[in-house]
């Protein structure tokens, strides 16, 4: 991957939507203000010719937002968690002054969080501005169409197939192959739809791609069009992401506008029409059978298969599905070559991954890491461990469907036959990182709370099963949960597990089966001893201060949103239950662990 | 073909078989609860999951195809442990209220509970308690009952095609409901209520009358409308308590619509006469049956001596059975000596398409008919072509009709704009050109039109000249409408001019009304010298009697009608009011004046094998009379169709809820649709300050009625509409079917 070089002064500014969100905008026009300001627009004179460009996410979203000085001839500069006070010194000292601002400027963890990282998929977002067409080319866009339409459809599919890509969306079906069930379906009209629907709580890997770099997944769509052999497709994108909805539609225009879609794509005979479904809003939507109903207009619910939908699929006419990551793989594998794809991975699981990185870890963000980093790699170096000098516990790998890990398999290698082996799947690519202070009986409850309510209601494991589930879990997580709770889960989880209709169900019970298999003795203190050993469920928290562990601090009397708690200097803390609301501030920000 | 096993049996089936149907062959049993054979497979409920041999999932047996060298299982250990699980959940929650749930005792929920063995639910059980809906008519929602099977949404759109509901949010919070949750805007088919595998819609209609257990069944005809719909009349004793669909036989798949399904209170009617009565100086008194025979039969013989046996006349509903009719005709010809038995029913269409036809059509003009409305279950194979096989469908009719979600054109206009529009079609001009064209070069064209609109008839005959291929399907109103033709009913044209010009003196009009038909209603009984009339109610026509038999109605006896298509099927008796049959009326005339004739349906099913050729060999359990011509005669170009010079285009509408006189007598029916209202378009009754409910007199050739307003959307600006078969309509059609009236607001 070639390094980004610059003609002239330019900041990127990071505009996903963690950088809007901590107030991009606002530095974007602090920014553009103050080049005004200092006559820095000069387009005759490089030294005075400054360019404030929007970007896409380039990861780090803990330290949005995120700014890059990229001085011709120099390296970029990052600067963190800027704001548009800060805009002026940096203009002044850096861009007028060539003084880099030091304390300001990201230092040496910053960039320990990309090391182990490949960023091959994600290298343009955070560099392009993805509301230009041109920037994009610039950047080498829409060559590997160029160089696609030069090669016959089954090259294009021999070339996917030999690269080893599997779908990204979470299944990991070898996507080659996916498309030669399209591909050798009857019919002339058959359609390529990209799923955007993106769900997972804690889940935002599609969302940054399609937001930081949109052509790449239409050109990844063109690509797979092409060897497929559709006319027409679909990006069905969820209504819950408008920044992606706004950037896609004008990536949209343009490339119609400059010919890469249409009748006749850059003259070769080629022809593609590709339309913006927006969701309505059902987690349920990202199942394929379910989305395809959703763009006939129909209520969002599975069907069963078969039929599948390569052979029958959206309006009865073969289709095929892919997931907007495997897209925008597309043209790094046919710009780089199948063989330099396929060296990068494991065995059977080829290419890089993005993962979105949450919960208790320092850096959380989008990373890409190559397939067959461990879980301890990912958590430890590109994460930067765990806050608060706690003790890691285990890490929910595959959201609402996935299971979670614990200490004895962080160095299980991330691909996908390791994980669904360790009884984890990759998913879609969410990674949610907990410690001590979790309880594992809350989180299968927060995951089930999820997906209850996001089942579709077609069939009845999954409408009824996971409330039911549910039902078990509250009762256990209030206190209440009785003998047999734990096997009843089990039996009832392990039914609706095979006997549901889509993905959305077979996979609902995996965060109480793996819960229960890594943390049955969690389970067991809820209903026997009516504890919550990581005292997160304040139903069976007493809310006692242990003197034995209390340093007498009295940080828990200053975070007591209700003055429950009583303490002298000197003396150890005392809480009121007749005034305690049991919101555990005291416990979380207890130093000592020293509240049971 | 594909050869497999189910449980150890080997079994060969056609290859687009489904698990399911494979083992029904196989005669291997697998339990069901979403599923119904009339609807696309869904595969929601799972309890018919099973296992094939060697892969590691389960799969629902409704929805999977076959493939060669399946080793299918359905009862394993595993398939019989996630059964009971699923039954379970459906438990947890289910208001456990068996023994007051209507559908206790055909409960496909009851049936599985017990199938799987479940004595005990292992989760907490909290049965939802949400108000029952009454909103709808004839439907009564239970959605704490619901399994949400999705089989009255699937039949609502796939086979009826309203769509009126459908599932709404998620989760455990997903139910049957409606856009906004507004009222069910719907047909009131009742084709929901006839999926529902539990008590969670139920008709209104039967609701607490009786327990399922305790009716008898007896497979009958439908005596309504012309379509012949097989049902269940579901008895005990002598009433009538249900309707019951029977999905395996007649053509109509055990499809059946409201007026079926929830019109037949009229047979339980107490307003029914009980008492023959004859009229003495304007003034009717209660007689006994013999009585009534012996004076109708004296004053035949009176008349005829002095009129000679053209002054008497014999005129059949088209509600009498075939047996009845050909009676009737024998009693006409035989005894009495005239010409033959008349009925008010066009003499010019013969069945020519059937249902079968028709759904597998690729090609369907529907022309100047409001078919779903006139004759549902016709129009459920119309809807059927357009859904499933992916007709082209062109409708011509004034209004927007419910077809207009699967039309592929629709041509609707003022009643001359439309027949401009017809002219242009046959004639292969303008826009219609290419609808032609299409009807032209499908392989099985087919046009459904009105055979009581004579005008219409050159429509059909052009086009069928031209389209060799075409199939033609005449939309007959009443039950054996074809069926008396068939038997020899002559064209009662002749009749109407014989009581006109007083030439005809007596006579005996068997079941008919017809002082509220078309073409009717204006005229004159007071010269006859007999007027005898037989019919289940005081009809307008009994009302004028001077002799009214009290007869039985359909449910109440056996015989045959020949719907639509040409197809001849059984009548049953299912019950007994303790009143004559029209056969036995006719039976006991014929002997007062000298002559024996067979009143048992089977004697006389066979004396008209022997004497109507075109009944020689049908069979009477669902054969088709084969028929020379769809349509005889020569038909006219139509001029211009509306005469008069109001401001609104009047014309006779179709009711669905209601097919003639029968049905005014089911209170049911007659609270949704009681009197005749005229239908106007939102945009005329905004001008003439009208709004529903509203009164509005009509002034048309030389007649002015008052009757209520109905707004509705469909209707063609500048159009308005009644309904047939009222005695004001009656009288207002009767000077012709479309008219310019003038309107005025009444009060």
């Amino acid at each position: 991957m070639s390094e980004y070089k610059v003609e002239q002064i330019e900041v990127h500014v990071c505009m996903g939507t963690a950088g809007v969100a901590s107030g991009g905008e606002a530095v974007m026009a602090a920014l553009n203000s103050e080049f005004e300001k200092r006559g820095l627009t000069n387009t005759d004179v490089k030294e005075r010719n400054c360019k404030a460009k929007q970007t896409g996410c380039r990861g780090l979203c803990a330290r949005d937002v995120l700014i890059d000085v990229y001085v011709p001839g120099k390296g970029p500069v990052t600067y963190e968690h800027v704001t548009a006070e800060m805009v002026p010194s940096i203009v002044e000292e850096h861009i007028v002054g060539g003084e880099v601002v030091t304390k300001w400027a990201a230092k040496k963890d910053y960039f320990e969080f990309y090391d182990k990282q490949k960023r091959y998929v994600l290298n343009d977002c955070g560099k392009v501005d993805p509301d230009s067409l041109e920037d994009y080319i610039a950047h080498g866009g829409y060559d590997a169409l160029k160089k696609t339409l030069k090669m016959t459809s089954e090259e294009v599919i021999d070339e996917v197939k030999k690269s080893g890509l599997r779908g990204r969306g979470g299944g990991g079906f070898p996507t080659g192959l996916k498309w030669t069930f399209c591909r050798n379906s009857p019919g002339d009209l058959k359609y390529l739809i990209c799923n955007a629907d993106e769900g997972d709580p804690g889940a935002f890997m599609d969302r940054s791609i399609i937001e930081g770099n949109p052509h790449a997944v239409i050109e990844g769509m063109l690509i797979a069009a092409y060897a497929i052999g559709c006319k027409e497709g679909y990006i069905y994108c969820r209504a819950e992401y408008p920044l992606a909805i706004k950037r896609v539609k004008k990536a949209l225009v343009d490339a119609e506008k400059a010919g890469y879609l249409g009748d006749n794509v850059l003259g070769s005979g080629f022809e593609f029409h590709l339309k913006l479904k927006e969701g309505a809003g059902a987690f349920v939507c990202g199942e394929e059978t379910a989305l395809i109903a959703s763009i006939e207009g129909e209520r969002g619910m599975p069907r069963s298969r078969p039929p599948f939908p390569a052979v029958k699929g959206l309006w009865q006419k073969p289709s095929n599905v892919n997931n907007v990551e495997t897209f925008a793989n597309l043209p790094v594998i046919i710009l780089n070559g199948a063989d330099w794809y396929a060296n990068i991975g494991t065995e059977k699981s080829k290419g890089t991954k993005i993962f979105a990185l949450s919960g208790k870890v320092k850096s959380t963000g989008l990373i890409e890491v190559p397939m067959g980093i461990t879980v301890r790699e990912l958590i430890f170096e590109v994460g930067g461990g765990i806050p608060k000098k706690r003790k890691f516990k285990a890490v929910q790998l595959g959201g609402p469907s996935g299971g979670c890990l614990t200490e004895a398999h962080l160095d299980t290698k991330i691909d996908y036959d390791s994980l669904i082996a360790a009884g984890a799947m990759m998913g879609s690519g969410g990674v949610v990182v907990l410690d001590e202070t979790n309880c594992m009986v809350n989180v299968a409850q927060f995951f089930l709370t999820f997906t209850q309510r996001e089942s579709c209601g077609k069939c009845i494991p999954c409408r009824v099963g996971t409330k039911t589930m549910l039902d078990i879990l509250d009762r256990i997580t209030a206190g209440k949960g009785k003998e047999g709770d734990i096997e009843r889960l089990e039996a009832l989880a392990n039914d609706i597990k095979i006997s549901s209709l889509c993905g959305l169900g077979q996979t609902a019970p995996n965060p109480i089966l793996t819960t229960i298999r890594y943390f049955r003795d969690e389970y067991e203190a809820h209903i026997y001893k009516q504890k919550c050993p990581a005292r997160e469920c304040p139903e069976l928290i007493e809310f006692v201060v242990v003197d034995e562990r209390c340093k007498k601090c009295g940080i828990c009397k200053k975070v007591c949103p209700v003055d429950a708690i009583t303490w002298e200097k000197g003396q150890y803390a005392y809480i009121d239950k007749a005034k305690c609301v049991k919101c555990r501030e005291c416990i979380v920000n207890c130093p000592f662990n020293s509240i049971d | 073909m594909v050869t497999l096993k189910i449980d150890g049996i080997q079994v060969e089936v056609p290859k687009d078989y489904t698990i399911l149907q494979a083992a029904e062959k196989a005669g291997v049993h697998i339990p069901v609860l979403c599923h119904d054979a009339r609807l696309n497979p869904f595969g929601a409920c799972r309890v018919c999951l099973i296992e094939a041999v060697g892969n590691p999932r389960l799969m629902t047996a409704c929805t999977t195809p076959v493939a060669p060298d399946m080793d299918i299982l359905t009862n394993t250990e595993k398939l019989q442990r996630i059964r009971k699980t699923v039954i379970e959940l459906l438990l947890v929650n289910h208001p456990l209220e068996c023994p007051v749930c209507d559908k206790g005792g055909e409960c496909t929920l009851q049936d599985l509970t017990y199938e799987v063995g479940l004595t005990k639910v292992r989760f907490e059980a909290t049965p939802a308690d949400t108000p029952v809906d009454h909103t709808n008519p004839f439907i009564e929602r239970d959605i704490d009952r619901c399994v949400l099977c999705g089989r009255c949404v699937r039949i609502c759109d796939e086979v009826v095609n309203i769509q009126a509901i459908s599932f709404i949010n998620r989760g455990m919070e997903t139910m049957i409901g409606t856009a906004f949750d507004q009222p069910w805007n719907c047909e009131f088919c009742g084709q929901c209520i006839s999926v529902c595998p539990v008590g969670s819609l139920n008709n209104r209609v039967y609701l607490f009358k009786n327990r399922p257990w305790n009716l008898e069944k007896t497979d009958s005809i439908c005596g309504l409308c012309g379509c012949g719909c097989y049902i269940e009349l579901e008895t005990e004793g002598n009433e009538l308590y249900r309707m019951g669909e029977v999905p395996d036989k007649g053509a109509n798949h055990g499809n059946l619509c409201a007026k079926g399904r929830f019109g037949f209170e009229f047979v339980n009617s107490v307003k029914r006469e009980t008492s023959a009565k004859i009229k003495a100086a304007g003034e009717a008194a209660d007689a006994d049956f013999e009585q009534a025979v012996v004076t109708v039969a004296e004053k035949v013989k009176s008349i005829k001596a002095q009129h000679g046996a053209d002054s008497v006349a014999v005129l059949v509903s088209p509600r009498l059975t075939n047996e009845e009719a050909f009676l009737a005709n024998k009693l006409a010809k035989d005894v009495i000596g005239t010409a033959g038995m008349y009925a008010v029913e066009p003499h010019s269409s013969f069945p020519d398409a059937t249902y079968a036809d028709i759904e597998t059509s690729d090609a369907v003009a529907v022309l100047n008919l409001d078919v779903t409305e006139a004759n549902p279950i016709l129009g459920l194979a119309v809807r059927a072509a357009a859904r499933k096989n992916e007709a082209a469908l062109y409708v011509f009719y004034p209004s927007e009709t419910a077809l207009k979600r699967l039309v592929t054109k629709q041509f609707t206009g003022n009643p001359d704009e439309v027949y401009a529009s017809m002219t242009r079609l046959v004639e292969g001009q303008g826009e219609e050109a290419s609808v032609l064209e299409v009807l032209k070069k499908a392989e099985k064209p087919v046009a459904v039109y009105n055979p009581y609109n004579q005008a219409d008839l050159w429509f059909v005959s052009e086009l069928k000249k031209q389209i060799p291929g075409l199939k033609v399907a005449a939309a007959r109103a009443k039950a054996n409408s074809q069926g008396v033709l068939d038997m020899g009913a002559l064209d009662a044209a002749k009749l109407k001019e014989g009581i006109q010009n007083k030439t005809i003196k007596a006579l005996i009009c068997l079941g008919e009304n017809p002082s509220v038909r078309t073409g009717w209603a204006d005229l004159s009984l007071d010269s006859l010298e007999l007027l005898a009339v037989t019919d289940p109610f005081m009809s307008e026509t009994a009302k004028k009697a001077t002799v009214y038999i009290p007869v039985a109605t359909y449910a109440e006896k056996d015989g045959s009608f020949t719907n639509l298509e040409g197809r001849v099927q059984s009548v049953n008796k299912a019950l007994c009011k303790g009143l004559k049959t029209d056969a036995e009326v006719i039976a006991a005339l014929a002997e007062k004046l000298g002559k024996a004739l067979p009143s048992c349906s089977c004697e006389i099913r066979e004396l008209i094998r022997k004497e109507v050729s075109l009944y020689k060999d049908v069979d009477f359990d669902g054969g088709l009379v084969k028929y020379a011509d769809a349509v005889t005669g020569e038909f006219a170009k139509p001029a211009k169709a509306a005469a008069g010079e109001g401001k609104y285009f009047l014309y006779p509408s179709s009711l669905r809820l209601h097919s003639g006189s029968y049905t005014r007598w089911s209170p049911d029916l007659a609270k949704v649709y009681g009197e005749a209202k005229l239908e106007i378009s939102p945009a005329d009754a905004e001008e003439l300050g009208l709004e529903d409910g509203s009164s509005v007199s009509v002034s048309a050739a030389g007649i002015t009625k008052t009757f209520k307003v109905h707004v509705e959307k469909h209707m063609t600006k500048g159009c308005v509409a009644l309904p047939e078969d009222y005695a004001d309509t009656a009288e207002i059609f009767g000077k012709g079917r479309y008219h310019k009236v003038s309107l005025g607001k009444k009060g």
